[in-house]
């Protein structure tokens, strides 16, 4: 490289060349280089796009986005095939939790994030700890005693996990809860029209 | 009389390269459009997908499967011209 950054010229035959038997690539030049010879596509021409090359990479990435809908659908039947059951499952011993604690686990399945609440000496609640808005992970604000969720400013009553603030849609899916032998026990999940009924009192 | 065919034969040629660039304008208009209604739909889908709410995946595959073989028909009538312009 030379100091104006440029590759150093060479004449195509060895020799240097006379101004007027410059080749047709170095044309307008004041050297006569090989390697444009080699490589006669201007930096301006190479990035020029055509309105029909862009019309054709739209066409392409619109196909793309229909893969992209084609795959929620796929997933979407994939899950209804495959029904998980809800099987009881025990989250924690009932005196290891104060009140105002909170305790996260997996259920029905391990890609389902939950957490547990204790709310009162006698008094557990359950929810799915995704917020129905956008899946954002919601957090126990105990001086509240509401869930908060930071992704949207959303809210949800910690007792019966009904949307106080913000853009979630529904309810917080509730997990029944039972206390029986000293533990706690995550039952199954809670219909949104059952709320109130998932409340587990100390057996 | 000669020169004078020439002549129209010459405006001729470029009203239709003015046609046919006008086309080309407003056919890539139109498949920005049609892809802007792709992403609004994939935008729902993917809102829909992490609310856990199922309904309106089938329906924003469809609506976006019908703008896609639109942006195709787009595409062949570009290539159409192409042709025209080759004979």
């Amino acid at each position: 490289m030379n100091e104006n950054n440029e590759i150093p010229s060479a004449p195509h035959d060895g020799r240097l060349p006379e101004p007027s038997e410059k080749c047709d690539t170095c044309a307008g030049r004041a050297t006569c280089e090989k390697w444009r010879e080699d490589f006669p596509t201007e930096w301006a021409a190479d990035n020029y796009v055509t309105r029909r090359e862009f019309t054709k990479f739209l066409v392409l990435t619109s196909g793309a986005t229909v893969l992209g809908n084609g795959y929620f659908v796929l997933k979407n039947a994939l899950a209804a095939s495959r029904p998980q059951p809800a099987r009881p499952l025990q989250v924690a011993v009932a005196g290891e939790m104060k009140v105002g604690d909170v305790k996260l686990f997996r259920y029905p399945t391990e890609e389902d994030p939950a957490m547990l609440i204790r709310l009162a000496e006698d008094r557990y609640v359950a929810y799915r700890q995704r917020c129905t808005h956008l899946s954002c992970p919601v957090h126990f604000n105990a001086a509240e005693t509401r869930l908060d969720c930071p992704c949207h400013n959303g809210a949800f009553d910690a007792a019966t996990g009904r949307v106080l603030a913000g853009p979630p849609p529904r309810p917080l899916p509730k997990i029944a809860v039972m206390v029986a032998d000293g533990h706690v026990y995550a039952t199954g999940l809670v219909p949104q029209s059952g709320e109130g009924a998932a409340e587990g009192n100390q057996a | 009389m000669n020169t004078r065919s020439r002549t129209e034969g010459r405006d001729q040629r470029t009203a239709w390269w003015q046609r046919r660039s006008q086309a080309v304008g407003v056919i890539l208009f139109f498949v920005i459009v049609v892809f802007l209604i792709q992403l609004y739909l994939i935008d729902i889908a993917v809102e829909e997908h992490l609310a856990e709410q199922h309904a309106l995946a089938l329906p924003t595959f469809l609506a976006s499967g019908f703008c896609f073989l639109l942006n195709l028909g787009f595409l062949r009538y570009l290539r159409d011209l192409d042709r025209e312009k080759g004979k």
